[in-house]
């Protein structure tokens, strides 16, 4: 039987919920952050207000996302580290292009 | 709007907020007295330092966003326009007998900003070199321009913030102005600032907060110490850390008629939440909102259906904050 728009929502929100639920782990464990998954928000700012995080963190962050999601990262993609949201966007675009 | 639009994202422009709230907290005590009511940590702001918090009522509802500087013998709070009636009769209500003193400076005071990108190449010309040492998150008393200058902003674009007395009002927009020519600088209209901050999903008090909103559906995280044992509200926030109804949440539209503030979204015939605010980014090419949505289906990547002013309805996509990457942001750093 076909999903209902609902049901393929929820599929979207699991995938999503995992992959948020492993970058703050990641995140919350490399950069030493002294918070809870549940006290950072998904469309948290990485710099400034946020996670008021600097340029060295942001290398931190670069090599913990190589290494927990198995993608590569160049310069230009830096761009997408703006906040988890567009870390998570970043890391879907990617595996689905490494799945075609 | 268009042309403070693209000043702000592209140059700079000259923003007045003096209708801003702006008050003052002083006394013995002040700090912890400050720290009782917000939910940032007051006792970790160094003078010279700001932050962004805020304060919550007692049912942890959203009563003012606002940022906090912390002066070596008060601290100066500003506020949005609609929300200083309020915070000046909160902050007084709950100095009553303390001895701490709350002051009302916005009468006496003028607040002018510049924002974009450009903003740091005028202040340098209007407050000396050294300002570009000013961090961000930082203010100082500049002797220069005879104003207190802050570093802040929720448009991701730099903002330089004068606060100085009133009646030097006319004279200082004057000499900004002229020494804004070479930068062509222009005074915008303050309310293009609900498009520059949707566009980072900066929450703006004047749409995105209902009566009852709280900081954990709003996203407000960041500007919450965890840690504090105590501050007004703190029940709600400890109690919907662990998981809300609803979220606020980034929407971008696909083309179609006009979505009124309220409208309703659903997915499928299930009704899930509703739009606080609507506005067209010009970076974006396309209308994008805040929507209230049922937590369950309050993702990035979710299609919903919004109701539009016509009786149809209107497909939106929840999408990433912040939109994109701002000059400033890719220019300076």
């Amino acid at each position: 039987m076909a999903m209902t728009d609902f049901e393929r929502s929820l599929d979207i929100a699991a995938t999503r919920s995992e992959l948020t639920e492993r970058l703050k782990k990641v995140l919350i464990e490399k950069l030493m952050l002294q918070v809870e998954p549940n006290e950072i928000s998904e469309d948290s700012t990485l710099f400034g207000l946020g996670l008021g995080l600097d340029s060295v963190d942001a290398l931190e962050i670069v090599v913990a996302v190589e290494q927990e999601f198995g993608v590569t990262i160049t310069d230009e993609d830096m761009q997408a580290f703006r906040s988890l949201n567009t870390i998570i966007d970043f890391i879907i675009d990617h595996q689905q292009e490494a799945a075609r | 709007m268009n042309s403070s639009y693209h000043a702000a994202r592209e140059g700079v422009g000259l923003f007045d907020f003096s209708r801003r709230g702006i008050f003052s907290v002083s006394g013995e005590g002040a700090v912890e007295f400050l720290d009782r009511l917000v939910t940032g940590n007051m006792k970790r702001i160094r003078a010279g330092g700001m932050a962004s918090t805020l304060f919550l009522r007692e049912d942890g509802s959203i009563l003012a966003i606002v940022w906090v500087l912390r002066d070596e013998n008060e601290f100066i709070i500003l506020s949005h326009e609609d929300r200083k009636a309020d915070l000046l009769g909160w902050l007084d209500g709950h100095a009553e007998g303390t001895g701490i003193k709350v002051e009302d400076r916005g009468p006496a005071m003028a607040y002018m900003a510049l924002i974009g990108p450009r903003a740091q190449d005028l202040a340098r010309f209007i407050a000396g070199d050294d300002i570009v040492g000013l961090p961000y998150l930082g203010f100082e008393h500049n002797e220069v321009c005879d104003s207190l200058v802050c570093r802040n902003g929720y448009t991701g674009e730099f903002e330089y913030g004068f606060l100085f007395a009133a009646d030097r009002k006319d004279s200082f927009e004057r000499m900004v102005m002229d020494k804004g020519k070479g930068h062509a600088l222009i005074k915008c209209d303050v309310d293009v600032l609900d498009i520059l901050m949707l566009e980072m999903k900066s929450i703006n008090e004047k749409y995105d907060l209902r009566e009852d909103s709280s900081p954990i559906e709003a996203g407000f995280h960041w500007a919450i110490d965890f840690r504090k044992k105590r501050f007004i509200g703190k029940e709600r926030v400890d109690r919907e850390k662990e998981g809300v109804a609803r979220k606020l949440i980034l929407l971008a539209f696909e083309d179609g008629t006009v979505v009124p503030t309220g409208a309703k979204a659903f997915i499928g015939s299930e009704e899930v939440g509703k739009v606080v605010n609507r506005n067209f980014s010009p970076t974006v090419g396309k209308d994008i909102g805040l929507a209230y949505i049922d937590e369950k289906v309050a993702w990035v990547g979710i299609e919903y259906e919004v109701e539009t002013e016509d009786g149809g309805r209107r497909k939106a996509k929840a999408v990433s904050a912040p939109l994109f990457l701002t000059r400033t942001v890719k220019d300076f750093s």
